[in-house]
Order: C-alpha cells, then structure tokens, then sequence
C-alpha cells in the first residue's frame, strides 16, 4: 500500500496530462468539423499537427494499462466496492476527471490508513 | 451460498461478456485495419513512378531490399539468344502457364544485361513457336524482382526451359554475356508480343511494407486485447470472490464497510 499509493499518484497526474493533450490534440484534428476557419482547415498546419500528434493516444493507452493494473491493485488492498474502482478506471478516459478522483483517492486512502498521511 | 449460476452474479457475468466482447472486437477491427494499410502500401510501392534501373542496382550488385517491386525503366536491345521458358507459372485465370523471358541489355548491346519476363504463355507452347524479341533499341518499364533461388534443378539443360528464373542457370544459356543479379517484370507487353498472343505476367513478389507501416493499429490492437484480457481477470476474481466461502470475521468487516462483494450466504 506505501508502495502502490505513490505509484497510483504519479500514473493517475501522467495519465491525466496525457489525456488533457490528447483531447488538445483530437480538437485541432477534428476541430473543423465545428468551426470552419481557413487556419483549421484540413491540410492546413494546425490540423496536421494533430493528425501526427495522434501518436499521443497510443501512448495514453500503453499509460492507462498500467493505470488500470495499479488501480486495481491498489482497490483490492484497500478492499474497495467494484463501482469504487470502475470510477477509478473511468477517470482515465474522461479528461479532467481524474484529477479530481486522484484528490478523493488520496483523501480517502489517508483517513483510512493514517500510516498514509504524511506521503 | 452464491454459487457460480445464481442469479445474483448474472449482472457480473453479462457485463463481463459484454466488456470483452466490445474490447476483443475492437482489437480484431485494428488487428485488420493494420493488415489493409500493409497490403495498400505493397501495391502502392508497384504504382510508384518508374525510376532507371541503373539508379537502383549496378550489374554486379547485391539486390537492394528497397528495390522488391519497384517499378524501373530499362532501356537496350535485346539479345539474340538466351530466350527460354519458366515453367511452372499460373496465368490471370489460374491456368498453367510459362514465362517468356529474354535478356534485354542495359544500355548499349554488349552492356550487360537483365533478364525481362516479356510475358506469360499457355503451357503447351513449345520454344520454339515463341515469337521472337524485337530488334533494336526498346525502353521497357516493368516491376524490379530479385533472381529466384533454385528449388529444382533443371533436369534437361537443353530444352531451354527453367524450372525456376534464376539468373545463374541463366547465365549458362548465354556466350559470355555478364547478367544482372535480379529480373524485370514488364508492366505491359511488348506490342508484338501482343499481337503473338502473349498476355502480361502477374507480380510474383511483392515489396515489402515498412516495419512502421499501420504500427498504431497494431499497437492499439495489443492495447484492445490487454483490456479483454484484463476484463476477464476481473470478473474471475470476482466471481471467486463472490462464490468463496468468506470466515465468519472478514464477512463481517466487508459488511461493516458496505462493499459491494456479496458475502453472507
């Protein structure tokens, strides 16, 4: 559990960076399809850059698996409800959210470990 | 007790079914789209636009990997002899068939050469009712494939048919003539050789895509299928979890926290 915790944390601020840059990404690839603009157009630079940084999301994948894993691991060590780690595993996928998870992750994890508190 | 079939689970079971079956297809949906865009990128290597041969390998040299199915320009005579057969080729249709195949200088007539399958014929056709190579100058473009390796030996070295195209029993046929160490497939047929009935040979081999061609969709394809794989894990898990007989005390503890594992029988 001292291990884990540490380990879920800095998965949970990569996992979460990458989707933020991943949503970034998804929006200058198909931003055109919302806003028609000469500069957002396909072809045009913006939207090639995110047709070649699409890369992104298959690192997020390989990221989030060792997400999922950690977070599992870290809710059976806790003894968590199922619907407490499919929250966990959602938060991967909607960007921003898991931010928020990881906060009330940590709070919960140090009311009911205070070995926990310090870290 | 909670067995395995109890109703209670059934939410689990249908859930889980319903997970990998979504993860596993969208795995095989990569899976394919990463073999399409391979097979796409091989045929769009014999569409790319002719280059000189010389620009691609020297007589002397080792064949290029680069150069698998690339289409190349060859500009010379054709010579005299070394005319022969390949036996053992299908046609469009499946039918048996044979290549037609003549050496075709690269460059000036002594220059050395490259062998041209010119075309492919029935099977029945002898050697020697093949019409004959056009004389003088011609520019053939075709596909760049290397010299095959000898699987059978050709039993009679007089009939002038091959077993297999490769450039060193070729070289046997021929008075001192240096070969190029690959062959051409010709993208069309020579317009005399059409007349004669000679239709235009298949690509026997083609180019290979690049390692890095559809990585992604394998990539995502192994993501999709560690998630299936995961998926199964947990429902495992918790269908163990659910069916095992919990003691008496950590039945109680999970109750006391509300978890959602069912545990009193």
């Amino acid at each position: 559990m001292t291990k884990l915790f540490p380990v879920y944390r800095v998965l949970a601020l990569v996992v979460g960076v990458l989707l933020l840059v991943g949503t970034l990404d998804a929006l200058l690839k198909y931003g055109h399809h919302i806003i028609a603009a000469d500069s957002w157009a396909v072809g045009s630079d913006l939207q090639q850059f995110g047709e070649d940084f699409a890369w992104i999301w298959m690192f997020h994948g390989f990221i989030y698996i060792a997400y999922v894993v950690v977070a599992f691991l870290l809710s059976t060590a806790a003894r968590w409800s199922l619907p407490q780690l499919a929250l966990l595993l959602i938060a991967g996928l909607v960007p921003g959210l898991i931010f928020w998870v990881e906060h009330r992750v940590a709070a919960r994890l140090r009311e009911e470990h205070p070995e926990l508190a310090r870290t | 007790m909670v067995r395995w079939w109890s109703v209670r689970l059934w939410g689990a079971h249908l859930l889980a079914l319903v997970c990998v079956g979504f993860a596993a297809g969208m795995g095989v949906w990569q899976y394919d789209a990463w073999q399409e865009r391979r097979a796409a990128e091989q045929v769009d290597l014999t569409e790319a636009a002719p280059v000189p041969i010389t620009d691609v390998l020297g007589p002397d040299d080792p064949f290029p990997t680069a150069g698998l199915g690339r289409p190349v320009e060859v500009r010379g005579t054709f010579l005299d002899q070394g005319t022969v057969l390949v036996a053992d080729r299908t046609g469009a249709d499946g039918a048996e068939g044979r290549w037609l195949v003549t050496p075709l200088s690269v460059g000036a007539a002594d220059q050395p050469a490259v062998p041209v399958v010119r075309g492919w014929v029935p099977a029945d056709t002898p050697i020697d009712d093949v019409p004959a190579a056009p004389a003088g100058e011609v520019e053939v473009t075709g596909w760049l494939q290397p010299t095959e390796s000898a699987e059978d030996l050709d039993t009679d070295p007089d009939d002038r048919v091959i077993p297999r195209l490769r450039v060193a029993d070729l070289v046997q046929l021929l008075d001192d003539q240096d070969l190029y160490g690959a062959y051409v497939v010709a993208r069309a047929t020579l317009p005399s050789d059409a007349d004669a009935g000679v239709v235009a040979a298949d690509l026997d081999q083609l180019p290979a895509a690049s390692r890095f061609t559809g990585l992604r969709n394998i990539l995502y394809a192994i993501e999709w299928w560690v998630f299936a794989a995961f998926a199964v894990f947990v429902w495992w898990r918790h269908v163990r979890e659910a069916t095992a007989q919990p003691p008496f005390e950590e039945a109680a503890d999970e109750d006391a926290e509300g978890g959602a594992v069912p545990s009193e029988p």
